[in-house]
This record gives structure tokens, sequence and C-alpha cells, in this order.
């Protein structure tokens, strides 16, 4: 099932499909290793309700709900393990 | 000092890299580590000397640290001039250091480095973490893999640190390079020169694709950027090419990493962050911590302060007087020495102790991870006034001094953030205002320190928010960017970075205290003891400083601090912010002191230094910064409108409080 990042539940993993949005966004994410295929876990979300603490490809990443909603994701990879390095 | 050295390296790397200690522990210069990313913004050049192997010969190395960055895409100014530079500046070797504990990320940067074509070699770093966890690296098979060298380190140990130093710089065991270092380089530099041949010197000559000369996507790659591409940066296409060399970098980390059964640095931060970043717990916390920040740097502190006191105005005081009288010394003289510089520089060293134990607990929450988790924890504040929540880490050093933290605004890659930024950062309270609120609250407000420097660092914060909200509605309106934010892992701050980064703080407000304060001591000391026709003056009153100040002061008659030593004392405030210190330490005797200020006036006076506009080294940076004499001075004469606005407001709602009787 399709959906976009920022509708992911803490505690939850799924793996990118494709990353809307500007450019600028676009290129920062995918630099930082937000890629397609790539498994992501939410991990938290700020006291204040936002932004969104991400794990993935072994470290930690901080975005807002906002740019999370330009990432598409399928979230039926919740069992999966959250590390980038096994996916292909 | 580059034509004495033979070689130059640039060190170049991930923020949280370990790239800051690597670099100190080469050069021994004193360079700030911390987990904020983009902290090393300015090029910093160090050097180092190497034996020749074989030789008894020294040779000097110049090494440079490059700020650190994620990728060498243009999006920010610390990727522009990390690129520029390797590409202008030709270093013999470029060292890149990785995080071996994340090394999917970091090596994505490797890649781009190498398609820049520079000579590299690979530091390996925070070996240590990954053994600790029992993961394997086949560093052969991933040095073959990748085409560099590599060498794995761990900067933070100090064992055998400096024999991998030595194994780094003068690198020859390698089965890629055996000719050690000058063959590397020789090889580097032909794979150089067949790239420049493509388009000469000028790289605004490559030549279109399409065009009759062949380019090959590794030459086209090295061609710099452009500065001004920053403002247009939505119209660069993104770099399609990422996802594959993700894919590669999978590849070869799935090939030579064997994934240890621990995760202790994952788990320590897991847990850590479970209290810090806590739902309930996250926010209260972050205001425990800075209450007991600035509590203890008060009461602690404080017993230093009294001891300096003392040493300054009483022993060195007068064994002084007790010289000079022996000598025969002129009355002037034993003023000037005694009233003046003693009593100026001495009331601001006093309080070098506070500022010490400040610098001592924001470094390390800088260095250890903690100041990232502020971002993360206040971010939400941040984005509904328009800002994005890494104006933070500008904000936050800005309790430091404004000068870097106006520099570290640069991190910003909003333009309109960027400007915003810097006007308000200001209004955080910097060390050098501490002496002042120091001063007012020991003799006013001795049973609430704490509470009243809360309530003026939150006041600062408060109209720092406030002016951001207007300024984004008003001149600098513009498009929010995206927050993209690594959390890093908690790690030990490496000591040896750590005490040189407090020394080097500390030392920088000492120096000031023995240059500016000391001239404007000695100027004050003149201004107020002698009339226009330089002839000496019975009463301070009818002094140049009494004349200027008295013809000025009405000014602040609304704001309860009319008297022309304080409107003196304000305008010495903007030479250096400590000097409002020694300048009443000169101007005012501990009786008129205590009889012209009440606790209200000196509530409304210190919320008058909080937010008027910043010393001149402040000022020079905001002009530099912003590029704009019109904006600077517009900055000043806000910051300056709403300290007196603010001042008087304390000012009246204290009145009132005072009179209707409630305290």
């Amino acid at each position: 099932m399709a959906s976009t990042l920022n509708q992911i539940k803490p505690g939850c993993s799924c793996k990118v499909v494709n990353i809307g949005g500007n450019n600028i966004l676009k290129n920062r994410l995918l630099c930082m290793g937000v890629t397609p295929g790539t498994v992501v876990e939410v991990v938290k979300v700020a006291p204040l309700g936002d932004p969104m603490e991400l794990k993935i490809r072994n470290y930690n990443l901080s975005i807002r709900k906002k740019e999370a909603s330009s990432i598409f994701v399928e979230d039926n990879a919740a069992n999966t393990k959250n590390s980038g390095s096994e996916v292909i | 000092m580059a034509d004495l050295a033979k070689y130059t390296i640039a060190l170049a790397g991930n923020p949280n890299s370990g790239k800051t200690t690597l670099f100190n522990r080469l050069t021994k210069s004193n360079q700030k580590v911390g987990n904020w990313p983009g902290v090393t913004i300015e090029k910093k050049v160090g050097n180092y000397t190497k034996t020749k192997p074989g030789t008894e010969d020294k040779e000097i190395v110049n090494v440079v640290d490059l700020p650190g960055i994620y990728s060498l895409t243009p999006y920010s100014e610390e990727e522009i001039i990390a690129r520029n530079y390797i590409v202008d500046e030709n270093p013999d070797l470029v060292i890149n250091i990785i995080d071996a504990s994340n090394l999917e990320r970091n090596l994505y940067l490797t890649f781009q480095l190498k398609k820049l074509g520079c000579p590299m070699i690979i530091a390996l770093n925070m070996m240590d973490e990954v053994e600790q966890n029992g993961t394997k690296i086949d560093f052969d098979k991933m040095s073959e893999m990748l085409g560099v060298p590599i060498i794995p380190i761990s900067a933070i140990e100090g064992k055998s640190f400096s024999a991998k130093v030595a194994k780094l710089m003068g690198y020859k065991s390698s089965k890629i390079a055996e000719g050690g270092i000058e063959r590397l380089i020789g090889k580097a530099n032909d794979i150089l020169d067949h790239s420049f041949k493509y388009f000469g010197d000028n790289p605004e000559a490559i030549p279109a694709s399409g065009q009759k000369e062949p380019i090959s996507s590794e030459s086209f790659e090295k061609k710099k950027f452009d500065p001004s591409l920053l403002k247009h940066a939505d119209n660069i296409d993104y770099d399609e090419h990422s996802a594959e060399i993700y894919s590669e970098i999978e590849k070869i980390v799935s090939a030579t990493v064997r994934e240890g059964e621990k995760q202790v640095q994952h788990d320590r931060t897991k847990k850590i962050d479970g209290i810090l970043t806590n739902k309930w717990l996250g926010i209260p916390i972050f205001l425990v911590v800075m209450f007991v920040v600035f509590q203890l740097s008060f009461t602690v502190g404080g017993i230093f302060t009294d001891l300096i006191d003392v040493f300054f105005n009483e022993t060195l005081a007068g064994f002084v007087e007790e010289w000079f009288t022996a000598a025969g010394t002129s009355d002037w003289m034993t003023d000037l020495v005694i009233n003046g510089i003693i009593a100026g520089v001495g009331g601001v060293l006093t309080f070098v102790p506070q500022i010490f134990i400040l610098f001592v607990f924001l470094t390390l929450m800088e260095d250890t991870g903690y100041m990232s988790r502020v971002a993360f924890l206040l971010d939400r504040i941040f984005t509904k006034i328009g800002l994005s929540g890494k104006s933070f880490i500008p904000l936050i050093l800005g309790f430091g001094c404004s000068v870097p933290a106006v520099m570290a605004a640069r991190t910003l890659d909003n333009e309109m953030d960027r400007k915003t930024t810097i006007f308000i950062t200001p209004f955080m309270s910097c060390g050098a205002r501490l002496p002042i609120y120091a001063m007012f609250v020991g003799v006013f407000f001795s049973a609430y320190y704490g509470l009243t420097m809360l309530f003026l660092y939150v006041l600062g914060i408060l109209v720092a928010i406030g002016s951001a909200w207007l300024l984004k509605k008003t001149i600098f309106k513009g498009p929010s960017s995206p927050f993209i934010m690594e959390l890093p892992p908690y790690r030990f701050p490496d000591l040896y970075t750590y005490a040189k980064h407090i020394w080097e703080k500390t030392r920088g407000f000492v120096i000031r205290a023995g240059t500016i304060i000391f001239l404007a001591s000695v100027l004050i000391w003149f201004l107020q003891g002698y009339d226009f026709s330089f002839s000496a003056v019975e009463d301070s009153a009818e002094s140049i400083l009494g004349i200027v100040g008295t013809a000025i002061a009405p000014i602040f008659e609304p704001l309860g601090f009319g008297d022309w030593r304080a409107a003196m004392s304000l305008f010495t405030g903007f030479i250096a912010k400590e000097a409002v210190v020694s300048t009443i330490e000169i101007l005012y005797t501990p009786e008129d002191f205590e009889m012209l200020f009440t606790p209200v006036v000196a509530l409304a006076f210190m919320v008058f230094t909080l937010l008027y506009l910043p010393c001149l080294a402040a000022f020079a940076t905001i002009k530099r910064e912003l590029n704009s004499w019109k904006l600077s001075i517009l900055a000043a004469a806000y910051q300056t409108a709403i300290a007196y606005i603010a001042a008087f407001i304390v000012y009246r709602i204290g009145l009132l409080v005072v009179e209707s009787g409630i305290l």
C-alpha cells in the first residue's frame, strides 16, 4: 500500500518508493541516502509534534512532516530490519 | 608559509566524522570540534612537520581543514567552498575522513570527491567503535573496490595515533601506491593534467555537450561553481546519479563489511534519547539544563569572582599605591593606574570564571551532540515564526559570542532565513553581557541569581522569536527551506580539542580585557577627569564625559536611568559590552551606584543592555555577512529601538508593582 512517510507511525518501518517535491528537497534527501528502495524507520516524533526522527542507513536523521509528505513509501515493510545495506 | 611547505593536504569529510579532531591532532592548532552540522565554516589551515622517509630531512606539510559537508552538490556555501578549494588550489592530497560506523552515507562524499579526480586517501575513523561492535571490515577489498587507499584510524584515542598519522603522511605500504606518497601524488597529478587538458584553466570554457571535444563524465564533474548559483538553487537539476551512487555503495559495503552482533553506540544513543528527547521530559529537561548551567556559572564562578575582585581592588591596588608613593609618582599617574586601569580591567577580569564555566557547559552540549537534540525539540516553535530549525545553531552559539554566531548563519541555505537569523542573533545574550548582569544582579537581586538570569535570557529569546516573525512577514519574505538535520550519535568529546576550545574562547575574553578594555579604561579615565580645555576637574560631572553624558542622559530618563554615567557606560558598551562594567566601576562610587539604581532601574538597565545594538566587533561581522551598510545600520537601529521599548515597559511595570506594594 502506497502512502507518504509522514503517515507512518513511530516504531514502524517502510520502504522509500519515490521522492516528490522541489529539486532542492529532492537533492538533499538523495544525498543523505534517502533513495528509492531504502528502508526507513520512523523512530519518534518531537514533543511538539514536529519534526520526525528517522533511522536510515544506520544513522539518525531529522526531517519535518512537511518534507516527509514528499516521500512516497510502501508501508508493508514493517517487519523488515532497518538496515539500508540489506536493500539492493 | 605556503611557499615553504612541501605538500598541501586537504581534509574533507562529513560533519561529525572526527575531521576536526584529526586536524587538531595533526596541526596542534586551535579548532573547534562539535556535533553541529557545518560548524567549520572558515577555511582552517595548519601545518605539520614530517621526516622524509629514510632521511633526517624535515618537510613541512600544510593541512587545510575543509568545511564538514555531506556532498559536493552546490546547495550550500560550505559545499561550494570545499568543491572550489579542491578544484582551484589543487591540493597534493585529499584525506577523506570517514566515520566507519556510518559508512554508507559517508562514502557518498567519497564517490563525489573521486569524481573531482584529486589524489585521495581515506582515513577510516571511529574504528574503535566499529571493533567494539564486533564488526569486521575488509579494508583491502574495500580499498580495491573504491580505488582509493584506506587507513583505519580512531582520531579520538591517543595511543598509536601519531604512528598512524605518520602512516597517513608517508603512505607507503599499500598495494595501490607502493612508491609512497610521492608516487601517489605523481600519479594523481597525471590524472589531473589529463583532465585539465579538456578545458584549460578556465572552467567556464567547458564546451557544452554535443560539441566536438568529448568530455568524460569525470572531467565534467570537475567544474567549479559560482556562489551566485545558490540564489537559483531550485533551478539546478537534482543529481540523478545519487541513487546509482548509493546502490554502488551498497554493493561495496555488503561485500566488505560483516556487521557485528552488537550496536553499542546506537543502543547508548537510543537510551539517552529516550530521556532527552522524550515526549514529556524533553523540553522540561532542556529548561532545567539551561537553568542549572547558568546557576552554576554564577554560584561556582562567583566564588572565584570574589577572589579575583579582592586581588585587584585590594591586593594589587594597595601594592601599586604603596609602590608609587614610595617612588614619588605623580598623583595623576597613580590615579590613572588605580582608578582607571586596575578598576576597569580588573572589573572585567573578575567575570572570567563565570564565562569560563558557561563555555565549559555550552561547548560540552555542542561537542556531545545534545545541541542538535535541542534543535529537534524546539524546531516546531521556529517553524511557526517562519524560520528553519537550523537557525537554532547560530542562535545558541549567540549565547557565547555574537561574532562566530553571526558567521554560523552561513550554514542556512535559505537566503531570507540567513538574513533574519543574522538580525536576531545579537538578541541572544552573549558572554560579554554576563558581567553586566552579574554586577547588577550581585548588588540588587542576589537572592534570585538564577531566576533573574533566566528571565533575561528568556526575554532575549522571546524578543528574537518575535522579531523573526516580524522580519519574515515584512522585509525578509520568502519560501521556507527544507529541514534535514542529522542527529549524530552521542559521543564523549575529544578532551584535547574540548579543552582547547574552552581555553581559546576564555583567552579571547582575557585578551579583550587586556586590549580593548584597557584602552577604553584609559580613555574613560581621561574623559571623566578632564574638561574640554584638558585641565583636570574636581567633580567628574564637569568633565568631557560628564558634559556629553549630561546632554544625552535625558533620552534615558523615561527608562529610569537618566544619569550621565549610565548613559556613558552604554556608549562605551558599543566598543565592547563588558566595557559597560568597567565604565561603571570607574565612574561610580559604590555608594552612588546603590543610590542611583533601584532594583527596578537595574532591571530596566539590564534589559536595555541585553537588547541594544551589539558591540563593534559583532556589528562589523554583521556588516560583512549582510554585505550591506543599509541593512546593517537598519539592524542596529532596530535592536536599539526594541531595547528602548522593552526597557521602558519593564521600568513602568516595575514601578507599578513596587507602588502597589506586591513586593
